[in-house]
């Protein structure tokens, strides 16, 4: 079993989004790294949470109703 | 003319019921004041003149026949760009609805209409409620009235600076993650986020299906309880919208605080914070005491994984939005926005599920905490606004570009689907400091009461 979460990939069915990629200047890529070099620490924590006993939420009205 | 501008909502709506000022007048204020302000402030988008001063004066001939619609009939309002007016161009922000014209009114703007609003215009904001500033990369900046070579704060920046300026009696804002109550404190007005499900969003430009919410932006308590009662209520067009009655959210507004326990989170809202927004928000919470309410201490650990869920789900829903515009129209986008869209697509399903598990986990913690005081009280925004084009600020010993600041406090509420109110509570390095008052859910009425207190 892995120990590490994967690292970022690109979702595999979007092919032209490596063509949206590609349109990028060099310094928006980099933006573009670094954004998701911070999205990797916000899913490293939902990673490591306990969340055993729960479910996806419904918005937040719906369970509010009878 | 600049006399009756300065009047609050719930004032002018008490003068036009008495015959002293006309509907045509406030709307002629109001078009005078654009005209001579929104130059710098570049608060407004489109400005609907002519319509406004017809609708106007219909409404002025209505009063005379002996017909009043009651507190909105006549009162000039402006509507952040992403609610849907019919024949009248809804951008988003963006240059991708840049000429866009709906063929309907959002549920909200309809109501509005029928309670006798006068439409001013449609007002800037973040390219489509994408950030936290009302830099617009297509439009310009939205300049802060206290300053205008700071920020206005996003995404319902020319909401605030609109309402501030008195360019408009009151405004309609969205907030995925604060985007109603981050400009309202920074620019020193009311911004209330209503319970997910209690105000409609159908006719709306989405940018998180699960985290939008509108709500009133105004210049006092009463003029917010005002436009959330018109406003408020079940419509079967927004799937999520609550079946629930509507309550009198002016009746109670001068009940006070005398008994109600305040929570103060010992964590998290006090870390990243300029000193002087501290003082203005623990002299308000003093105000509070004074009052009579019950002041404590409250613990809410993990908002970490808070954070994490909201920036997950966002990044998700709002490139599912935008996805077949990205592979079409990317140019379009302005740079910054085109990237935050890219994110989206660095997610997998199991990501954002996890994240709604944590949505679970973090909003069962919090009524949790709210079964034992009556409301949350935090600073709004942890920083005074930044200069327009900054690329970093520093607080509390962090450097971080502004955004991060921005919503650090309020997104919370946004997950996990809580009222959230700011209010002005004082100033910090001369501007504008919002206090945030968030409370259980359908208790919105509650929030007002505390903070009109801190109006008296």
């Amino acid at each position: 079993m892995p120990t590490d979460p994967p690292s970022l990939t690109p979702n595999p069915d979007l092919k032209l989004d490596s063509h949206l990629l590609l349109d990028l200047t060099p310094e928006e890529l980099v933006d573009l790294q670094s954004r998701l070099s911070a999205l990797q620490t916000q899913l490293a924590v939902l990673r490591s949470a306990d969340l055993r006993d729960a479910e996806p939420s419904l918005p937040p009205s719906l369970e509010e109703q009878p | 003319m600049s006399a009756l501008a300065d009047l609050s909502l719930s004032e002018l709506s008490a003068e036009i019921r008495a015959g002293h000022a006309s509907p045509l007048e406030a709307a002629e204020a109001c078009l005078a004041r654009i005209s001579t302000l929104d130059g710098e402030l570049n608060s407004y988008l489109t400005v609907c003149a002519e319509e406004a001063l017809a609708e106007a004066a219909r409404l002025t001939e209505e009063l005379a026949a002996g017909n009043w619609r009651g507190p909105l009939h006549g009162v000039p309002l402006a509507l952040k760009d992403l609610f849907e007016t019919r024949g009248t161009r809804t951008t988003a922000g963006s240059r991708i609805l840049g000429e866009w014209v709906p063929e309907r009114d959002a549920t909200v703007v309809r109501r509005l209409r029928t309670a006798g609003m006068v439409l001013l215009g449609k007002l800037n904001m973040h390219e489509f409620a994408f950030g936290t500033t009302s830099e617009n990369e297509h439009y310009g900046p939205v300049r802060n009235p206290h300053d205008p070579t700071r920020i206005a704060g996003g995404s319902s920046g020319g909401s605030a600076t609109a309402v501030a300026a008195r360019l408009c009696y009151g405004s309609l804002g969205s907030d995925t993650g604060g985007s109603i109550r981050c400009p309202a404190a920074v620019c020193g007005i009311v911004g209330l986020k209503p319970t997910y499900g209690r105000v409609s969003r159908a006719g709306v430009v989405p940018l998180a299906w699960s985290l939008d919410h509108v709500g009133p932006m105004t210049r006092t308590v009463a003029d917010a309880a005002l436009l959330l009662e018109s406003i408020a209520g079940h419509d079967p067009a927004d799937s999520t919208s609550a079946q629930r009655p509507v309550p009198p959210y002016s009746r109670d507004l001068e009940a006070g605080v005398r008994g109600l326990r305040l929570g103060i989170p010992r964590e998290f809202f006090w870390e990243a914070l300029h000193p002087e927004v501290e003082g203005a928000v623990r002299g308000a919470i003093a105000r509070l005491q004074d009052a009579g309410a019950e002041v404590r201490e409250v613990r809410l650990p993990g908002l970490e994984l808070a954070a994490a869920a909201q920036a997950v789900i966002l990044r998700a829903e709002a490139t599912a939005y935008h996805r077949d515009w990205l592979q079409t129209r990317a140019a379009e986008y302005g740079p910054t926005i085109r990237l935050r869209l890219l994110e989206g697509h660095f997610l997998s399903a199991t990501d954002y599920l996890d994240a709604q598990r944590a949505r679970r986990v973090v909003r069962r913690r919090l009524l949790e905490v709210l079964g034992k005081v009556d409301a949350l009280v935090t600073p709004a925004v942890p920083i005074p606004a930044s200069q327009v084009g900054a690329q970093q600020v520093t607080a509390g010993g962090i450097t971080a570009p502004p955004p991060y600041f921005m919503v650090r406090n309020t997104a919370l509420f946004n997950l996990t689907g809580l009222p959230a109110l700011s209010v002005p509570c004082g100033h910090a390095d001369g501007l504008p400091v919002g206090l945030q008052i968030a409370g259980r859910p359908w208790e919105e009425a509650l929030l007002l009461r505390v903070g009109r207190v801190l109006e008296a």
